[in-house]
């Protein structure tokens, strides 16, 4: 299924993509030759049943699972014919992940949480603790940069999970279900913070959820099944049906 | 203006400092394993030591044994003429011979000890006198059928001073006690040579042999040179010569080997370090596995899996340090704690130097086989 958008051209675009499990008897297809393609500025969700392969797309498009066949597209950059040090070099300079859980270290503070990724990627030490400063205020937590993950609550955690993408400075941010260890509140707080993301730093990002009170925060969203992209309106289009 | 807050970007301090106790154990085995070998060492080296003790205590630049010399408490005798050989050299002030003859020796009270009966000059300036006799006791040793004990020898002698007992079936009588030349295998008794001849421990035939021979050189004397020239006047095959030195090492050497000690001593810290080893791997291991979804995090950014395993080995080399450090105190607490109680304890500088080198490397190799466990998760597999 092609999509077009009026305006722009795609950030990021997957053609052909096959991916299974598994050998002889026990294999199973979760992608089958899905072509699919992403825009800046917009919150894409990807949507679908359990084991309809959305974390497995996550996974190829964001250069973490090579795809049995198909090619996916960063800008006019193939991601999938880099060598494995090229790819984790185009990984640190234009990706950004949140994981399910928050995957905070116990030991480092808030700001050494955010701080760390770009240090250790060969950024400077002065440069790394302001970028991570600025990125902990944009997720509203200036005031709990010294605090640990244990003094922080799940809404916080997730919070500091998000700044620590953010300060990737990301064109494509990939998002795996990002709300399901948060109460309503927090859920829609963590929302509303990728969607500002995505507009505010013209940042595409894909998230990956099974909670449908996300729906009205997205540009768009893609349902999947099958191994094939089912629905892939504007939530707009979607909306007005 | 608000003060920055405090960030530390060393992943492997910050992750030591607040998760101390799960790197204890590892820095403990560390720890544990050093001292193992520290105090093996140490105790080795104070007991065998006093094997050399004779050697160790007189101020004779040169030796000259019997060739094939293992031990100085196992040679054969040499020609005492060979002294005047020696002195030829001019690099040689003076040499004297040093008869050593065992013997069976009888207390007052009936005690039956085997000795070993050294004869020294009655002159404290003599260069067989050893250092702990030097002052007052060699010049004693003037009186007919005078001996010196060791004190701590005293009791196994069952002997005191003034009192009298026999060598060989000859009465002689205890002077006085000396300090600091126990040795162990050999229980030393310090006669005159002119009491030592009395005691005829020595076959007529032999009476122009001795078992050493020593030699003082003058101050300014090439000591490996007039050694190497000494050595080729006497020939191989009459004589050894050797330094105070050589023939202490090489005599301590012998009996680290012979006794089956030294085996003993490298198998058990062999067993110390593998247990260390295994310790720390398996607690940073532990640690690495526990905090495996972050790393892998990590990775998804793009940080390269070599800085993450920087991380990994620099906190095994910060718990290698901790633990050598630990080792360094423990070690020396365990050495003044034998000073006090009189056992034979030598710290050894080189053997502490060995020991920390073996706890770091111990702890960075344990570091190396904890870091597959980085890999055990793919950053993919965050995404399930």
């Amino acid at each position: 299924m092609t999509i077009t958008h009026p305006t722009r051209s795609p950030i990021l675009r997957a053609h052909g993509l096959s991916h299974a499990y598994g050998e002889a008897a026990t294999r199973s297809v979760v992608l089958n030759d899905m072509s699919v393609q992403f825009w800046p500025g917009e919150l894409t969700l990807i949507m679908g049943a359990s084991g309809s392969g959305k974390s497995t797309l996550l996974a190829v498009l964001g250069g973490l699972l090579r795809p049995d066949s198909g090619e996916v597209w960063l800008a006019e950059t193939a991601v999938w014919k880099m060598a494995p040090t090229v790819l984790e070099k185009l990984r640190f300079e234009r990706f950004a992940y949140i994981f399910q859980g928050f995957n905070l270290f116990p030991a480092l503070t808030a700001l050494e949480q955010v701080a760390m990724p770009l240090y250790l990627g060969g950024t400077s030490k002065k440069q790394s603790t302001d970028r991570a400063q600025a990125a902990l205020v944009e997720v509203g937590l200036s005031a709990h940069t010294n605090l640990r993950p244990t003094e922080l609550s799940g809404g916080e955690k997730q919070r500091v999970a998000i700044a620590r993408a953010l300060v990737m400075e990301p064109a494509v941010l990939f998002a795996d279900e990002p709300t399901s260890a948060l109460d309503s509140v927090n859920s829609d707080m963590a929302i509303r913070l990728l969607h500002g993301i995505a507009r505010s730093h013209d940042t595409c990002v894909i998230a990956v959820t099974h909670d449908p009170r996300l729906m009205p925060h997205a540009e768009r969203i893609l349902t999947i099944g099958d191994g094939a992209i089912q629905d892939a309106q504007p939530v707009s289009e979607r909306i007005a049906e | 203006m608000t003060t920055l807050p405090r960030c530390n970007l060393s992943l492997a301090r910050a992750t030591l400092l607040y998760d101390w106790r799960k790197f204890l154990p590892a820095a403990l085995s560390v720890t544990f394993a050093g001292v193992l070998m520290m105090v093996q060492l140490g105790l080795l080296m104070g007991m065998f030591g006093t094997v050399t003790v004779l050697v160790d205590s007189t101020s004779a630049d040169l030796w000259v044994t019997a060739p094939g010399t293992d031990s100085v408490d196992d040679t054969a005798d040499i020609a005492s003429p060979l002294s005047a050989l020696l002195a030829v050299s001019p690099e040689v002030i003076h040499t004297e011979t040093l008869p050593v003859r065992y013997a069976g020796w009888k207390a007052a009270n009936g005690t039956r000890v085997t000795v070993a009966v050294t004869g020294l000059s009655p002159d404290p300036a003599a260069l067989a006198c050893p250092g702990p006799l030097r002052a007052r006791l060699c010049a004693l040793l003037a009186t007919p059928g005078g001996v010196v004990v060791d004190q701590s020898e005293a009791g196994k002698l069952g002997t005191a001073v003034g009192e009298y007992a026999e060598i060989n079936g000859r009465r002689v009588r205890v002077l006085a006690l000396s300090h600091g030349m126990r040795s162990i295998g050999t229980t030393y008794i310090f006669t005159s040579q002119q009491t030592l001849r009395g005691l005829s421990l020595t076959p007529p035939q032999n009476q122009d042999k001795t078992s050493f021979i020593l030699a003082s050189l003058r101050p300014e004397a090439n000591l490996p040179l007039v050694q190497k020239t000494l050595q080729r006047l006497i020939g191989p095959e009459s004589a050894r010569v050797w330094t105070g030195h050589q023939l202490s090492v090489h005599s301590q050497r012998w009996w680290l080997r012979e006794s089956g000690v030294g085996a003993g001593f490298v198998f058990s810290t062999l067993l110390g370090v593998i247990i260390a080893v295994v310790i720390t791997s398996q607690s940073l291991r532990g640690i690495i596995v526990s905090q495996v979804r972050e790393y892998a995090t990590f990775r998804a950014v793009g940080v390269p899996a070599s800085r993450l395993a920087v991380i990994v080995i620099e906190q095994a080399a910060w718990v290698g340090l901790a633990g050598t450090i630990a080792m360094w105190l423990l070690t020396w607490l365990i050495a003044t704690l034998a000073h006090h109680l009189y056992v034979p304890f030598d710290f050894s500088f080189d053997g502490a130097l060995a020991a920390t080198a073996l706890g770091l490397i111990t702890a960075v190799g344990s570091g190396l086989l904890a870091l597959r466990e980085l890999y055990r998760l793919q950053p993919a597999e965050l995404l399930r």
